[in-house]
């Protein structure tokens, strides 16, 4: 198996659930019975991967993947073999004690299978195992998965939001550093306008 | 359908929930929650996606508006407005035309921008309490929007609204739902403790409030009349002139803009007589006019600050005509217009101090009848009339420029500006205008903005609003305004904003 999906640390699961039944008793997230717009009984979860984030500093400071920070875990939501939406479950200190859930609907559930079945095709990653993560700069709107092992690390964006990236397309973390970096260098510009 | 990736593993998510509960089926589960729960609230709001990477503030205005129905926005016309306006004003970009991804695709005020699409309330630098959260969202059916500061600098931040939450009183988590602009996250469900600490990814801190509204608020029971006009000055004070019986009666009443609702006093008569129009300006000079058997008469009043009532001067005879209107300026001055045998005259009037009017000679300016006057800061003014013969059913507007030297009101361009019947209208500062008329049986609204230079109104689309039979309107300097309608014999008052 080319992509290795890590283990989760232990999760409260009945928080969990009694959250999951929370939300889909409202009429959040869908309609009440619904997760991310879509009957639970319909819903799979796929097997998680990891949450990581990074910042406009960690493109200028040419550490765009080295000071990426391990944020949450990520459970893909799919009915049938469709992405609909994600479960984002960030842990505290201690694990089993009430983690903070998000669900998101959404096209970035599909796009990251989507990714995933290509990172499957690239020649490195079918030859030794990888683990596939998912990154988020949300400073600069930027998400893709990111196949990482010691010595090797690929990009591929899942949405096209910088002009010079392509969606579900593989790139080197220099690449990506390249496109992002003039925007990032902007930031200072936008520190004052709050309101 | 793409192909799924080999190493991917799924797993039902039902049984997920169901083992937390004591293996119970998953609808008992949902029913027991949803009773213990209350009632959540989810507005069917859905943000734009942004069409440029810094346009957060824009798609997120751009979608509030079209919530509110406030007027056909889009992305490029609110970022076109606001760069040349408030954020890069040396020179004129057209954000709509290809130089999106150069000189406008850069950061922008939401407040600003919120206020652009006529939908903001207020703006706080504090994080709204649950039960606040709930009541806005629930009661008053208004989106809260916020902005976040990316952590750990800070230096990048993001616009998002709130839609949903449920209710805090059951003592559940309380859960909100967000409606994101950005392309690939369209918001998230999750706890109101956990936010913006968990969000999108990654860690956020709150740091600014926006709380947006539509136009009008709920409408408020003031009394009976087959038709009623109504006035306001810049202090808050309301005025209304009410037609019940072939009996004319005045109103007053103190405007509450917290709360969007007039605290209306006890009716005082004012005679016999068919509106009509009435004016009350900010020194608490109050006129108002009426006609009988084709003659057109005034009565004069000032407005008792202590005891906010209106005690009415005698009746006085000026002219013939029917249907006459009002508007009152600064300085004791006021412009008035009237039909008479299908002519539209104006003309300026001056209180004099001692229960009188000078009056100027009044001009002809056009053919129709029902004609309604406003006028701001003694330069601009802007009639509305109803067409006859061929345009009859047709509502017609012109902008004018006053020249009290000369007496006389540079008229612009009419404009056909709505299919309806009698309408009302009136302006603010900032070239502010708006119109109430009845359109197939409901209230509607429209707003405009005058273009001093051109002399022409540039018109928002309708706003229709509750049924009613007789509607009219009036604003002040800062675009608040109250609406007064009549429906089957009960009037009802709305406060708002342009």
């Amino acid at each position: 198996v080319p992509l290795v999906f890590p283990n989760p640390p232990p999760i409260d699961h009945a928080f969990l659930g009694r959250r999951l039944a929370q939300i889909a008793a409202s009429n959040l997230s869908g309609a009440p019975g619904q997760i991310a717009g879509v009957e639970v009984e319909k819903l799979s979860y796929a097997s998680p991967h990891q949450y990581w984030y990074s910042s406009d500093d960690a493109v200028i400071a040419n550490k765009l993947l080295a000071d990426a920070v391990a944020k949450s875990w990520r459970f893909l939501l799919c009915e049938g073999r469709t992405g609909v939406g994600e479960i984002e479950i960030t842990l505290n200190q201690q694990p089993q004690v009430s983690p903070a859930i998000a669900v998101h609907a959404g096209p970035a559930a599909q796009l990251s299978i989507e990714a995933l079945a290509i990172a499957e095709t690239i020649p490195e990653v079918r030859n030794e195992n990888v683990e596939p993560r998912f990154l988020r700069i949300p400073s600069l709107h930027f998400a893709a998965i990111w196949l990482h092992r010691e010595g090797f690390d690929r990009l591929i964006p899942i949405s096209a939001v910088q002009p010079k990236l392509a969606s579900l397309q593989v790139y080197r973390e220099a690449q990506v550093r390249q496109a992002m970096l003039a925007r990032a260098a902007r930031s200072d510009e936008f520190i004052a306008r709050r309101r | 359908m793409s192909a799924w990736p080999e190493s991917l593993t799924s797993f039902p998510l039902e049984p997920l929930i169901t083992k937390a509960h004591e293996n119970r089926t998953l609808s008992a589960i949902v029913t027991e929650f949803a009773v213990t729960q209350g009632v959540s609230v989810r507005l069917p709001f859905v943000a734009q996606k942004q069409l440029q990477c810094e346009w957060c503030w824009a798609a997120v205005a751009t979608s509030v508006g079209l919530f509110y129905g406030t007027g056909n926005w889009t992305q490029c016309e609110v970022a076109t407005e606001q760069i040349n306006t408030m954020i890069k004003a040396d020179k004129i970009r057209h954000c709509c035309d290809g130089l999106a991804q150069s000189d406008c695709n850069i950061d922008g005020y939401l407040f600003f921008s919120l206020d652009q699409v006529r939908s903001v309330d207020r703006w706080s630098p504090f994080r709204p309490a649950p039960s606040q959260l709930y009541g806005k969202l629930s009661h008053d059916k208004q989106l809260v929007c916020f902005r976040i500061a990316w952590l750990p600098t800070k230096k990048r931040a993001h616009f998002t609204t709130i839609c949903g939450c449920t209710d805090p009183s059951q003592g559940g988590p309380f859960l909100i739902e967000t409606s994101d602009t950005l392309k690939d996250y369209p918001g998230a469900t999750l706890a109101y403790d956990d936010f913006p600490m968990n969000y999108n990814g990654a860690s956020g801190e709150w740091t600014d409030t926006f709380y947006t509204a539509g136009r009008f608020a709920q409408t408020t029971a003031c009394g009976n009349g087959e038709r009623a006009i109504v006035s306001i000055n810049n202090g808050g004070d309301c005025a209304s002139l009410i037609l019940r019986g072939g009996q004319l009666f005045s109103n007053v009443g103190r405007i509450d803009y917290l709360s969007k609702s007039v605290n209306w006093g006890q009716q005082t008569a004012v005679g016999v007589g068919t509106l009509g129009s009435i004016g009350l300006d900010d020194a608490g000079n109050c006129v108002a006019l009426y006609t009988k058997n084709d003659r057109l008469f005034y009565r004069l009043a000032t407005l008792d600050p202590a005891t906010r009532t209106l005690s009415w001067g005698a009746e006085s005879d000026y002219g013939s005509g029917q249907r006459n209107s009002l508007a009152m300026m600064d300085h004791s001055v006021f412009l008035e217009a009237h039909e008479d045998q299908g002519i539209l005259y104006t003309r300026a009037g001056w209180l004099r101090g001692d229960d009188k009017i000078d009056w100027d000679t009044r001009k002809p300016f056009d053919n129709g009848i029902l004609v309604g006057i406003a006028a701001s800061g003694g330069k601009s003014c802007v009639e509305l009339h109803a067409g006859v013969g061929d345009d009859a059913g047709n509502l017609f507007a012109t902008p004018g420029k006053i020249d009290f030297l000369r007496q006389k009101v540079e008229w612009g361009k009419t404009q056909a500006v709505a299919v309806g019947s009698r309408g009302g209208v009136t302006l603010g500062a900032g070239v502010r205008c708006m119109l109430s008329f009845i359109g197939n049986g409901s209230t509607c609204v429209r707003s405009g903005r005058i273009n001093p230079e051109t002399n022409a109104i540039s018109w928002y689309p309708v706003q229709t609003l509750a049924r009613a039979d007789d509607v009219d309107i009036a604003i002040d300097d800062l675009g608040r305004c109250v609406l007064i309608c009549s429906d089957r014999g009960s009037l009802n008052s709305l406060v708002g904003r342009y």
